[in-house]
């Protein structure tokens, strides 16, 4: 049995992704929305300088102040650029580069390749070799560079894509240790953290710093961390009044904004939750866009209108892909997941989502694939382990199953209740598929009454479904027993339900199949 | 400008005995005060620069609203201070600056602004713009050498309490194969009083190192101006070799947000990310290179003189010893003496 889409909560945990891309969608830009002065500057004696000596140096002199100082939009500079680009052979590549780039018409604008990228590039968004490869440069960059928290956190990242948890907690530590006031430094840290379960040192590297009480975008982690530690976040109040300041742009407010709506909505606040998701709303990101789609499809479907939801910002991969699940765009919902592996190969959510739903197209080769790219960060993942397990067995690859279930049970990290039931019964599965039936019955029972037990509807269902599929096939004398279980099943019209959906209407049909077999004339 | 003395000096012979042989235009040692007009002169056989002070120019400023007794203090202070400043370290074993050689006023009554102060200099065959070459491989050697004579020429100003301030490739001077200092005019001096002792930072804000362009000073005065003539000789190291300042390569790889004309915030708070732009901007610099020696020699030098926080600028052993400034420039004058000889030596090989 699989849970194909991880039903945890969602905070506003920070998105980690490489520098360069967080600075293009203006995480890092300065929160102040107060106009700058300009220091009041000339180049008129370079130019002067180049017109009257029309050389290289000269030139490159003019170009150099025009680059330090803004003015390369300055037709002089343009043609100093030009002069420069015109003689290749007796520059230097800087030189030419900076030439280069001041002629460029495009120099601001964003484009992102991820967007582009389907399932059917799936197993191109990790390339391991590339990783060790930038991993080998970043060593040695942080040899020559020591004192650069940006290249260890970059570090950190190649670790925790490849799995390699103790390099990449180092790395952070150290990166933290170097710029313990960056927010690119302490977002990401809290990401890495939390991501390896280590809420503790997460949350202390924001409660504990002075920057918190000013930095909205690390205020949010923090109410977010303390939150999922089930701890009262002191800055909640300060949150608020910096939400309702109007001293800060609309941007960097939108997810202290979805943080505070969050906790509001979680202590049933609705009105003020409304009011905050509102504020958030305004200018979103990503991780904001993404957490409004988790609360409408799992939490509370009225407290804002969907329609008004823009879901046009960079790299709004995850609520594109929630959003296109819950409104049953099965393939568009699969790219997305791609892309937003693409976007965050350390992060496990895409690749269970990614892979569940690809189930739910029939495409069992696809889920596996995706998994087995997800063990990459998560070797031991005793959740994507089981999963494999469950669709190698359904593809009666019992060898291969057993295999994987066997490294979830004994290695397997991350062992929930819910993972723990769902390895029991893909147990079951395994053995019914080896015609152990009595073996499998048992371990499906199991199962369910674990799903009993922990009063978790979904699961139960689910298990139910898997275990009257095996009866049926098995062609056991408990079909009829089972499917009483299976009626009671209501024909669910809720969105978030499509899985059991799907799972009850193939055991259905199975069950009519059987029953046409058994009794040709009914 | 002809109601100027300043501008018609061509053909006079002054009462100090110097004949104004050629006017020029804008060239060699001609930077500076904005308020001067240039020329040749001859005396003695011996061809000089010759920079005129045109005190008429008050005419055209005070359009802009300054007061003209105040414009009129301005130039006699930007010309007493050249002029004491250059007497100040003449006589004090500088050797790499060019100096004001002579200095006097002369009086042409047929002009309503008639008195014209003056200070004459060596005369350069051009500022560096005028003799560097990118593409010659053969000029190695020599780029080092006269990096060498300027390192040489800042730690003598700064034996003598001068911080230069603005330093860049146009008051870099040529003398024949030798290299000097050129323009005193915004240098700072803890002995002498002016208004530029009182400013953060008194030389051009195109080649300004990165504190200053974020709005961080240190409160104490050497180790704000040393700092800053570290940053600015590994700048020209950077456009000796690069062909661009390294305040240009370094914008060039700091991304438009954090750059410090949109930057709000703290030098502090830029710090991280500095430090990444300035990494990068090193590996660049490096690629400039052919000859992996000469290229992890230079750019260790430029990395130590050009670091992007002031404190952490200057030799390591320098920074780690107590006694002593951290900008200290003797260790960096060692080291491109040796990289001179060894670049020479290759090119004999």
């Amino acid at each position: 049995m699989a849970v194909i889409i991880e039903r945890k909560e969602r905070r506003l945990i920070p998105n980690w992704r490489t520098f360069s891309t967080t600075i293009s969608l203006g995480e890092l830009d300065s929160s102040l929305i107060s106009p700058i002065a300009k220091p009041d500057l000339s180049i008129e004696d370079y130019i002067e300088d180049f017109y009257e000596n029309e050389t290289i140096p000269f030139a490159a002199d003019l170009i150099s102040a025009a680059v330090v100082n803004g003015f390369t939009d300055n037709e002089n500079v343009k043609n100093a650029a030009k002069f420069i680009l015109d003689r290749q052979n007796q520059v230097t590549q800087t030189q030419y580069d900076i030439s280069k780039n001041i002629l460029s018409t495009n120099e601001n604008s964003f484009e992102c390749s991820i967007d582009k990228i389907t399932i059917k590039e799936l197993e191109s968004c990790l390339p391991e070799q590339e990783y060790r490869l930038r991993i080998q440069q970043l060593k040695k960059h942080v040899i020559d560079f020591q004192h650069n928290s940006i290249a260890w956190v970059e570090l950190s990242r190649c670790y925790s894509i490849l799995g390699q948890e103790k390099q990449a907690i180092k790395s952070m530590k150290i990166a933290v240790q170097l710029a313990p006031n960056n927010r690119f430094v302490l977002r990401c840290a809290v990401r890495l953290f939390s991501h390896y379960d280590e809420l503790e040192l997460a949350h202390d590297i924001l409660r504990k710093n002075n920057i918190t009480n000013f930095d909205p975008w690390l205020m949010s982690a923090e109410i977010s961390v303390a939150n999922l530690r089930g701890r009262n976040s002191r800055f909640i109040k300060k949150g608020i009044d910096l939400v309702n300041s109007k001293k800060l742009s609309p941007f960097s407010i939108t997810e202290l904004a979805s943080s505070i709506g969050t906790i509001e909505l979680l202590s049933g606040n609705r009105k003020k939750s409304r009011k905050m998701f509102g504020k958030s709303l305004v200018e979103p990101n990503d991780n904001s866009l993404a957490q409004i789609k988790w609360v409408l499809n799992n939490k509370d479907k009225s407290l804002i209108d969907d329609e008004q939801i823009n879901l046009q910002t960079k790299h709004s991969f995850e609520a594109k892909a929630i959003s296109n699940f819950y409104d049953k765009k099965l393939i568009d919902a699969l790219n997305n997941t791609c892309q937003w592996f693409c976007d965050m190969p350390f992060s496990k959510r895409p690749v269970i989502m990614g892979s569940g739903i690809a189930d739910i197209l029939d495409n069992r080769s696809l889920s596996i694939e995706f998994l087995k790219l997800g063990l990459m960060a998560h070797a031991n993942d005793a959740q994507m382990l089981n999963n494999i397990a469950y669709y190698l067995a359904l593809d009666n690859n019992t060898r291969d199953a057993l295999s994987y279930l066997e490294k979830a049970k004994t290695q397997g990290t991350s062992k929930t209740k819910v993972v723990n039931i769902c390895l029991t019964a893909t147990d079951g599965l395994i053995c019914f598929r080896k015609n152990k039936y009595e073996e499998g019955r048992n371990k499906y029972l199991k199962a369910i009454e674990q799903t009993t037990s922990k009063n978790d509807e979904y699961l139960h269902r689910i298990a139910i479904l898997n275990y009257a599929r095996e009866e049926i096939l098995a062609k056991t004398d408990k079909i009829e027993s089972v499917m009483q279980l299976v009626d009671k099943i209501p024909e669910l019209d809720e969105d978030n339900h499509i899985s059991i959906k799907k799972l009850k209407s193939e055991v259905t049909e199975l069950y009519k199949e059987h029953k046409q077999k058994t009794s040709p004339h009914i | 400008m002809k109601d100027s003395a300043a501008h018609n000096l061509l053909g006079l012979t002054l009462k100090s005995g110097w004949k104004v042989t050629e006017k020029i235009t804008k060239t060699a040692n001609s930077t500076g005060a904005f308020f001067s007009v240039c020329y040749k002169a001859e005396k003695d056989g011996q061809t000089c620069f010759f920079k005129a002070f045109d005190f008429a120019k008050f005419q055209q400023i005070s359009e802009t609203g300054k007061q003209v007794v105040d414009i009129i203090a301005d130039m006699t202070t930007a010309y007493k201070y050249e002029r004491d400043l250059s007497e100040h370290c003449k006589n004090r074993h500088v050797t790499k600056v060019a100096f004001v050689i002579d200095s006097g006023e002369e009086y042409l009554n047929t002009y309503t602004f008639g008195i014209v102060p003056y200070l004459i200099f060596e005369l350069a065959d051009g500022d560096i713009r005028n003799r560097i070459d990118f593409s010659n491989k053969l000029d190695f050697a020599w780029k080092l050498h006269s990096l060498h004579d300027i390192a040489v020429g800042l730690q003598q100003l700064h034996n003598v309490n001068v911080s230069h301030q603005d330093l860049k490739p146009s008051n870099i001077l040529i003398f024949n194969q030798n290299s000097k200092l050129g323009d005193l005019g915004r240098s700072m001096c803890k002995d002498i009083e002016s208004e530029y002792n009182r400013m953060e930072y008194s030389g051009d804000w195109n080649y300004a190192p990165p504190e200053m362009m974020y709005g961080y000073y240190e409160k104490d005065w050497a180790k704000r101006v040393f700092a800053t003539d570290c940053y600015l000789l590994g700048s020209m190291i950077v456009f000796y070799f690069a062909g661009v300042s390294m305040s240009a390569l370094l914008c060039k790889h700091i991304p438009q947000t954090h750059r410090h004309d949109y930057w709000r915030g703290t030098f502090d708070e830029i710090k991280p990310y500095l430090i990444e732009s300035f990494s990068n901007a090193m590996i660049e610099f490096k690629d400039s290179f052919e000859d992996d020696y000469f290229k992890s020699e230079v750019s260790q030098v430029v990395e130590q003189l050009c670091f992007p926080f002031p404190e952490q600028r200057g030799h390591p052993k320098n920074i780690v010893n107590k006694h002593g400034s951290n900008f200290n420039l003797e260790r960096f004058i060692t080291k491109l003496e040796v990289l001179t000889k060894k670049a020479e030596s290759k090119i004999k090989k």
